[in-house]
This record gives structure tokens, C-alpha cells and sequence, in this order.
């Protein structure tokens, strides 16, 4: 090895991480030459400036940072700028410094540091039995024992329990079942709603009971319409005819009042005449043609509560064309006109 | 309830159980931060500032002028400290048959008069130092070989040597001009490659 390798190999010799074949060269080399030997002692000297940090009680005496403080002989203004530059130390001085926080305030609980682990027991040597250590062991093994034996008391306990509160609502065997109980008692205000409900159901089945009557009625006269639709047709019309259902409709027209109403002249037709409700008593009835010639007479047409006039024209009864309806009533004996009726059939 | 701290450090030296317990629990709570650096030897440091605590006490070191909590912060971390950077300081390799061949035999005689020289000397010297000089000299101070520095930094091995080489020319150069001293590359830099021929 060379005085060049050599130099270059003197800082890792003196950490000891140069290899042993490394090693024996250069300690070879040393050995027997001196400007490589000054070389060492000047690594020596680096690496003890490299190595170069704030005595510790210079960062004792920064940290305790009192007035005047003494420095240990240490100029300040290096301290600071070694600070700066090496982590170690200011890791070190934050450290002093915790430990001084800590030290004067007693606010702050510390854990207390782990004990150190106790050796493991040797495998062979059987721990001395005490008479202290055989009582300790008989009083762990009774309380747990007590423990076990209350815990086993507890379920069976609540196992029984539970058995006789089945039996309790379990039927008896051989005993009929009785009746459920009755339900519990209404209410006033129930009982009034019931009665309500009640006295509905009365009246709708009454009504229906009256419908289904009118409804009766309705079919006799239907079939006596068609009976005398069919003795009349030849004899003319037919005065106050029922009329169950006033909705217009193709057979039936309202009418009164001016204007010409147009009646079918291919089917039956009913006519509703809006009548005069303040004179009471029949009417007679006269129906002439455009020329004014009467072609049908009748009395007796009466004013339904409803204040129509029905009138029957039978089918094919009237040929085409525009006639008018006369009523008349009776006043004093003499015959006087009341109403009138356009009407006109095709 | 003790009084003064006179009176603590009276009875703490007899052997006072209250006195014990409590210059105790002050130096658990000044040795708590110190704990987890020092974990393996814990026990023996807390017993070696104990030891201290009494030593000093019993010497009379404790003049009052400061509180006897603040001392005994002073004394754990003063020792505490000293603790650390002893693990943390790595020892020469012993080079005794080298040094006896260089000097007649005293193996500390060329570094004693570095260790003996002004801190503050030495700490200036390493301020004017580049930080990747101290970077260098700071892996190798904890004891990395040339080979993991090389490929902890990305760099030939023959270049990390030779800038490394260059930084301790540098710093003994530096306490040469401080010291007024003779440069000391004069006296042993043999001559060299430059770094490029030396990776090869």
C-alpha cells in the first residue's frame, strides 16, 4: 500500500470499519513510514475538531439562562452559532432544558419508569413454598372457588324462576277453557256513536224500502202507459202521464215560456209544460195546427208538485208540422185561457 | 414538611427517610427526559447520579446559591449528558505499536496536545468548517465505514475518501492560521490523483 491509499484509509482506521486485510496494510505501512505517521496525528486533530461540541456545562449553565449566568468561559456569541449548526447539541440542550421544566414544575406527572425485568426463574429450582405463600395460594383458590359456586347459585336461581313463571300461566290438564273474559266496558261517547251509526243504518233502510216501493209503482204505470200507448194511440193524447225521470232526453221535452219546441215525430213523446203555479184548478187542453184548426181536446191536466204539465203525445199521433198547445181554466163559471205551447213535430 | 434546603440536605446525608424520599423524587423528575436515550444502562445511571448527588453534598459543594432542586437539575444533567456522549463517542482504534514506533511510546502524545487545546478554538475552527465537510467527518465520527458512506451519499468510494481527505486538510489548515501554526499539508500530503483518477 501506497502513502497516498494509505492517508486516504486513516479516518475509517481510526473508526475501526477498515477491513482486516485493510487494516494490516496500513498498520503495515505505518509502521514504517513517518510522514504517513504525521498524517495520522493530523486525522487525529480533525477528527477531534469534527468531534468538537458545547461542553455539558456550558449547555447546563445556557439552559438554567439566569442573569449573568457564567458561561463556563464560553464566549456566547460561539455557543449560539454552534447551535445553529449542530443538531446534536441543540437536541442536547432542548433535553437539559426539558429536564429543568420538569424538575421545577411539579404540575406534570411522569410514568414512573418501568422496573427493570426480573430474571427468569430457573426451570429446575422450584420456588421455597412459605407457609405466607401456601396461605395466599388457599385463600385465591377459595375466593375463586366462591366465586364459581355463587355464579352456578345465580343461574339456577334464575332457571327456576323462569320454570315457575311457565307453570303459572301453563293450562291445567283435564280442565275445560274458560270463556274469554268479556270485553271491557264502552265508553259514553262510544256508545253514543254506536247509537248514531245506528239510527243511519235505520233511515237508509228505510229509504231503500221506499225506493224499492216507488221503483214498484214506477213499473205498474210504465205498463199502463204502454197499455194506454197502445188503447190511445187512435184516440190521442194523454194528460198527466208520471214522469219519473225529468232529465232531458230525446223523448221528453221541457217547454213554456216563448220559442217553439221540437218534438219527435217517430216515437212517443212526453211533453213537461211549465205551469202557471199561482192559479190552481185543471186545465183544458185544445191543440190546433199552423191553420189554427183544434185536432185534439182534453181536460183535466193537473200541475204536479213539481209545477210541470205532462202531456203524452202518442207515437205517429201528430203528423209534421207546427202546432200549438191552449190550456184553460175555470173562473167564475166561464172559461178563460191560460197558457200556450209551440210546438213543432217532425 | 421539611424546611429549608439546608435542613433537606442535613437530613438527606443522615439518611433521613423523608429527606431520601424527597431529593429522590427531584432527581426522578430531572432524570426523566434522559430516560429513554439511556434505556439499557437506565438503572446504573440513575444510581451514578445518585452516588453524585451524595458525593457532591457530602463535600459541601451546595453553597445555597441557588435553590437545592435547581442544583440537583444541574448535577443529573450534567451527568446525564456525560453519560450520553460517552455511548455516543466512538474510541480510536488502538494504534499503540504504530504510536511507539513514531514517538518512543506514549500512544496519547501526538493527540494531547489537540484535547489540551481551547475548546473554543477548536469550536471556531469547526464553524468555519463547510457543512459537507462536517457531514463527512460527522458519519465517520459515529463509525461509518467508507463503503456505507458511499452509498448512503450516492459517491464513488474513491471520491468520498478523497473529499474527505480534502476536509481534514482544510480544518487542520484553518487551526494552523488561528493557531499561527505551520500548515500541516505542508508537512504530509504526499502527492495525489485528482478525484476523478482516483475512482478509477
Amino acid at each position: 500500500m501506497n502513502c497516498e491509499l494509505t492517508i486516504e484509509y486513516l479516518p475509517w482506521l481510526l473508526n475501526g470499519t477498515l477491513e482486516d486485510g485493510e487494516t494490516k496494510e496500513v498498520r503495515d505501512h505505518l509502521a514504517g513510514c513517518a510522514s504517513c505517521r504525521q498524517a495520522l496525528a493530523d486525522t487525529r486533530r480533525a477528527w477531534e475538531i469534527f468531534d468538537q461540541h458545547i461542553p455539558a456545562a456550558t449547555l447546563v449553565a445556557h439552559a438554567a439562562d439566569a442573569a449573568g449566568e457564567d458561561l463556563d468561559g464560553f464566549d456566547p456569541a460561539l455557543l449560539e452559532e454552534h447551535l445553529a449548526t449542530c443538531a446534536e447539541c441543540a437536541a442536547e440542550l432542548e433535553l437539559v432544558r426539558m429536564s429543568r421544566g420538569l424538575s421545577e414544575d411539579e404540575r406534570v406527572a411522569l410514568l414512573a419508569p418501568r422496573p427493570p425485568r426480573a430474571p427468569a426463574p430457573q426451570v429446575t429450582a422450584r420456588p421455597i413454598s412459605t407457609a405466607g405463600n401456601r396461605w395466599r395460594r388457599a385463600a385465591f383458590a377459595a375466593g375463586l372457588a366462591g366465586v364459581i359456586a355463587l355464579g352456578g347459585w345465580y343461574k339456577s336461581a334464575e332457571r327456576a324462576h323462569t320454570l315457575a313463571s311457565r307453570l303459572a300461566t301453563a293450562p291445567q290438564p283435564g280442565v275445560p277453557l274458560q270463556a274469554p273474559p268479556p270485553p271491557p266496558i264502552q265508553s259514553a261517547a262510544d256508545a253514543e256513536r254506536i247509537a248514531t251509526l245506528q239510527r243511519q243504518v235505520d233511515e237508509m233502510t228505510k229509504t231503500v224500502g221506499e225506493l224499492q216501493a216507488a221503483q214498484s209503482q214506477a213499473r205498474e204505470q210504465l205498463a199502463q202507459v204502454e197499455k194506454l200507448g197502445a188503447s190511445q194511440s187512435a184516440g190521442g193524447p194523454q194528460l198527466n202521464p208520471w214522469v219519473g225521470d225529468v232529465r232531458m232526453s230525446a223523448d221528453v221535452v221541457r217547454g213554456g215560456g216563448s220559442g217553439v219546441k221540437e218534438v219527435p215525430a217517430g216515437s212517443t213523446a212526453t211533453l213537461l209544460l211549465a205551469a202557471d203555479t199561482t192559479a190552481t184548478g185543471d186545465r183544458e187542453v185544445e191543440i190546433s195546427n199552423a191553420g189554427g184548426k183544434i185536432v185534439w181536446k182534453g181536460s183535466g191536466l193537473r200541475a204536479t208538485p213539481q209545477g210541470d204539465y205532462s202531456l203524452l203525445l202518442p207515437k205517429g199521433w201528430l203528423p209534421a208540422g207546427d202546432y200549438t198547445i191552449h190550456l184553460y181554466r175555470q173562473t167564475g163559471g166561464q172559461r178563460v185561457a191560460a197558457e200556450s205551447y209551440a210546438i213543432r213535430v217532425k | 414538611m421539611i424546611g429549608n434546603d439546608q435542613e433537606v440536605v442535613t437530613r438527606y446525608l443522615r439518611g433521613d427517610t423523608e429527606a431520601v424520599g424527597t431529593v429522590d423524587g427531584w432527581i426522578s423528575r430531572a432524570a426523566w427526559p434522559y430516560q429513554r436515550r439511556l434505556a439499557d444502562t437506565w438503572d446504573d445511571v440513575l444510581q451514578d447520579v445518585r452516588l453524585e448527588v451524595t458525593r457532591l453534598l457530602g463535600q459541601g459543594k451546595f453553597r445555597g446559591e441557588s435553590s437545592l432542586r435547581t442544583y440537583l437539575w444541574r448535577v443529573v444533567s450534567h451527568t446525564c449528558l456525560d453519560q450520553l456522549r460517552a455511548r455516543g463517542k466512538r474510541q480510536w482504534t488502538d494504534l499503540e505499536e504504530v504510536d511507539k514506533a513514531g514517538n518512543g511510546g506514549d500512544p496519547n502524545s501526538q493527540s494531547a496536545p489537540a484535547r489540551s487545546e481551547d475548546r473554543d478554538l477548536l469550536l471556531r475552527v469547526l464553524g468555519k468548517a463547510s457543512s459537507d465537510c462536517r457531514e463527512l467527518w460527522r458519519l465517520i465520527v459515529l463509525g461509518l465505514s467508507y463503503r456505507e458512506m458511499s452509498l448512503r451519499m450516492g459517491v464513488a468510494e474513491g471520491t468520498l475518501r478523497v473529499r474527505v481527505l480534502r476536509c481534514r486538510e482544510k480544518a487542520i489548515a484553518l487551526r494552523d492560521e488561528l493557531t499561527g501554526g505551520t500548515s500541516s499539508k505542508q508537512r504530509n500530503t504526499p502527492p495525489r490523483k485528482t478525484p476523478i483518477e482516483s475512482e478509477g
